[in-house]
């Protein structure tokens, strides 16, 4: 594998760790400022319910009834999925809501497309995989 | 080529179908075990089965079962409740033999045989005497017999002496033979005395007469040319033509205390050769015979798919049907793909294998789940996701290599990553050991903690090789079936845009799909072959179109493996308890807006209260109350009825779920 290729991947695995750690921050922190990560084209599939466009999708999330929310990603994997220069995200964590101790465990799958020198989620799919006991 | 190679086929078609074959009696009179030939046998000179023999009638003869003139009336008792299917006994002594007189019958095809026929003629009489449609089967004895010159006079019980005396002017190896009462026909105490009686009567030596009794057969094709029945002016107007085959399926009915011993008695209806441009006329039949497996409707006039609307939801049960000599033929290219899509367990069609048995018993293991999927969060084109998910997982758990050489090429990337901190089941037994991931994490590529660059690009396998090593390394796996444990399954499929294409045509990628799965799976210990751990994996494929042997190509193929936690996550019902968001609307949507068009009278919103009602009072789901009532077009006593008749058989997801 010749450098610029390294370079390459170097890159899309950066982005994808930058993006999923600045991703829940925001979310955990205020998630109605999510709204930048998102574009007009982008679709939320959380917990089987869909979502579509900036303004939906950030009404969905800040509609969620929890108040308190925090993100422990567990797991983190990319691969260059997109002929535009597409990166594909797998995340499996941990999610603490309120004063629950007891975490549950979800997986979130994100299509990220580049644009204008950044990146913004495409596809979005959210899925609780483990019950609060 | 997984899928072949994990999905053995049987070599040939089994099944209650091919065992029947056409066959003639010794008498001559041909009895078809079933009526369905190959596509080209059946439409010409389809012999009729049994009873009077039509060769010779000209085609041009027959009258349609809807066409005619004149006579009125002579049905209008007969579809009413007060007829009794009590064989009408003679009013005297029942005790003793009854002498009758059998006239004609030397002049036979059998004639030459050695006995002049005799002893074919006498056994063809105690079949066709017999009663073999009923729950009161009897079957004829002719006690004593001699010949008086040209005459055989034979000796029955009394009892049996009705069902011969119906049998005068029935054809028997190419003649008409007579047959009446010693003394003459006015000293027939067992003909029927009331009008209904006599019809019902007339209706049921039709039945008895076309129908064969050891393959199931009812034979009730070509019944404008019915001898017995133009003799009592049936088709001659539309009013009688129209109450005669309901009229006759009540007969039916009334033949048999109980429905499950009717579905049991007939498997194989034939309605070929009746002029037929729609079912109007004949739709009741899958009210009576709702378990039918072999239907034939050659040679009709349908000519349009929508004339068989009325049955698109009936005969769950059917196996083969025969639509061949009709226009829809022509009219319909695509005709047959659609009507195989409306009965799941069709095997075949006009002769033709459609499906194999396996597939079908695949298919209707999972009826009630059939693919599990979040209906509306599975956007599949042709089945082709579907096809993937299906054959993937088979692949994955029996031939790995063969699964990376049929889906992956050299620019398909596979990695893993192992989530060791998720938590397990905590209702479950597995316990987190030391060790417990040896055999994983030494190719996870969890990027939280695999920060060097080689690292993260040896755990990335690109290529159908590679992807096959990688396979190869992971443990051994069985994933539970996804039919028959669809709930231990969560699926999403979408569509999905820019997919490299793999042919380089086209820039900007082409469509291709994203599924995203979660489930779980057991290992399995290489040497005993036993289970020995459970884990819960995630699994998300890019898919686009395939250049090779495959329909798709794997473009990318994420895993996280975790500890097993539960399928109860999985499960839609308990989406709606965690709190998260505002439980699934689902149920309270009456999916009345996707139905077909409601009958005239009945608007969207009568429909809906419907559907609601049947859901409150048989505890089936809206889905089921819709389709339950658009099966009985809308009337709602039907829709009960049909409820109280199959609900034993309906699957657990038919109803609603208990809410706690």
């Amino acid at each position: 594998m010749d450098d610029a290729e390294a370079n390459v991947t170097v890159d899309f695995e950066n982005i994808a760790k930058q993006f999923v750690e600045y991703y829940y921050k925001t979310f955990d922190s205020d998630r109605s400022q999510l709204a930048p990560l998102y574009g007009p084209d982008s679709m939320l599939t959380f917990e089987a319910a869909p979502s579509q466009g900036v303004a939906t999708i950030v009404q969905k999330l800040v509609d969620l009834p929890f108040k308190l929310v925090q993100h422990q990603v567990a797991t983190l994997d990319a691969q260059p999925s997109n002929e535009r220069g597409g990166i594909l995200v797998i995340v499996s964590g941990a999610l603490l809501v309120e004063e629950e101790k007891r975490p549950m465990s979800y997986t979130q799958t994100f299509q990220l497309m580049p644009k204008d020198n950044s990146y913004y989620v495409f596809n979005d799919i959210f899925r609780l995989v483990y019950p609060a006991a | 080529m997984v899928a072949r190679h994990n999905a053995p086929r049987a070599a040939a078609p089994r099944g209650p179908a091919s065992q029947r074959r056409a066959k003639a009696d010794r008498d001559g009179d041909v009895v078809m075990g079933v009526p369905f030939k190959g596509r080209g046998a059946v439409g010409k000179n389809t012999p009729t089965p049994t009873g009077p023999r039509k060769d010779a009638l000209p085609r041009s003869s027959r009258g349609g079962i809807l066409s005619a003139t004149a006579q009125r009336e002579i049905l209008r008792k007969a579809g009413t409740s007060d007829m009794t299917m009590k064989e009408a006994r003679p009013s005297v002594a029942k005790r003793g033999l009854v002498e009758l007189k059998v006239t004609g019958w030397n002049k036979s095809k059998a004639s030459g045989d050695a006995d002049g026929g005799l002893s074919s003629l006498i056994k063809w009489l105690e079949k066709k005497g017999s009663t073999k449609l009923g729950s009161r089967v009897r079957s004829l004895k002719i006690r004593k017999f001699r010949t008086e010159g040209s005459d055989l006079i034979i000796k029955v019980m009394h009892e049996d002496a009705g069902a011969l005396v119906r049998m005068n002017n029935y054809g028997w190896a190419g003649i008409s033979i007579g047959i009446e009462l010693m003394g003459g026909p006015v000293q027939d105490s067992a003909a029927p005395s009331s009008e209904a009686e006599k019809t019902k009567a007339m209706l049921r030596s039709v039945l008895e007469r076309r129908y064969d009794f050891e393959t199931k057969f009812l034979n009730l094709s070509g019944l404008g040319a019915d001898e017995e029945l133009k003799k009592q002016h049936i088709f001659d107007s539309k009013s009688t033509a129209g109450k005669f085959f309901p009229a006759m399926m009540r007969v039916l009915e009334l033949s048999f205390d109980k429905p499950e011993e009717r579905d049991a008695a007939v498997t194989s209806v034939s309605l070929a050769n009746n002029d037929l441009e729609d079912l109007a006329v004949v739709s009741t039949l899958s009210l009576t015979l709702p378990k039918l497996q072999n239907l034939d409707l050659s040679n009709n006039k349908l000519d349009k798919l929508a004339t068989l609307d009325v049955w698109r939801k009936r005969f769950y049960h059917l196996q083969h049907l025969i639509l061949t000599g009709n226009p829809l033929e022509q009219n319909e290219p695509t005709y047959a793909q659609e009507v195989v899509s409306w009965y799941p367990n069709l095997l075949q069609l006009n002769g033709i294998q459609m499906r194999t048995e396996e597939e079908v018993a695949k298919k209707s293991k999972g009826t009630e789940l059939p693919f599990p999927i979040r209906s509306a969060l599975f956007q599949d084109e042709g089945g082709i996701a579907e096809q993937f998910v299906r054959t993937f997982f088979m692949g994955f758990d029996s031939d790995r290599t063969a699964l990376a050489a049929h889906y992956y090429d050299d620019n398909s990337d596979f990695s893993y990553a192992v989530n060791t901190q998720a938590p397990s089941d905590p209702a479950g037994a597995e316990k987190i050991e030391r060790g417990e991931w040896e055999g994983y994490i030494k190719n996870s590529r969890n990027m939280k903690k695999i920060t060097q660059l080689p690292a993260r690009q040896n755990r990335l396998f690109r290529g159908a090789k590679a992807v096959g090593d990688a396979f190869a390394s992971l443990p051994k796996t069985k994933h539970p079936d996804l039919a028959a444990e669809a709930r231990k399954w969560m699926i999403e499929a979408k569509m999905v845009p820019g997919v490299p294409d793999a042919t380089g045509q086209s820039a900007s990628g082409v469509d291709g799909f994203k599924i995203t799965i979660s489930g779980e799976f057991e290992e399995i210990d290489h040497a005993s072959g036993q289970a020995k751990k459970k884990r819960s994996f995630d699994r998300t494929f890019i898919l686009g179109p395939g250049t090779g042997p495959a329909v798709v190509r794997v473009v990318n193929d994420i895993l996280t493996v975790r500890a097993y936690g539960g399928a109860q996550a999985l499960e839609p019902d308990n989406a709606e308890g965690w709190n998260l968001e505002a439980a699934p609307q689902q149920q309270q949507a009456a999916p009345v807006e996707a139905a077909g068009q409601l009958p005239a009278g009945i608007s969207l919103e009568i429909a809906e209260q419907m559907v609601a009602e049947l859901t409150k009072q048989t505890g089936m789901t809206m889905q089921y109350s819709k389709d339950c009532l658009d099966q009985v077009a809308w009337n709602f006593e039907a829709g009960l009825e049909a409820f109280a008749r199959v609900k034993d058989s309906l699957p657990v997801s038919a109803f609603m779920q208990p809410t706690t």
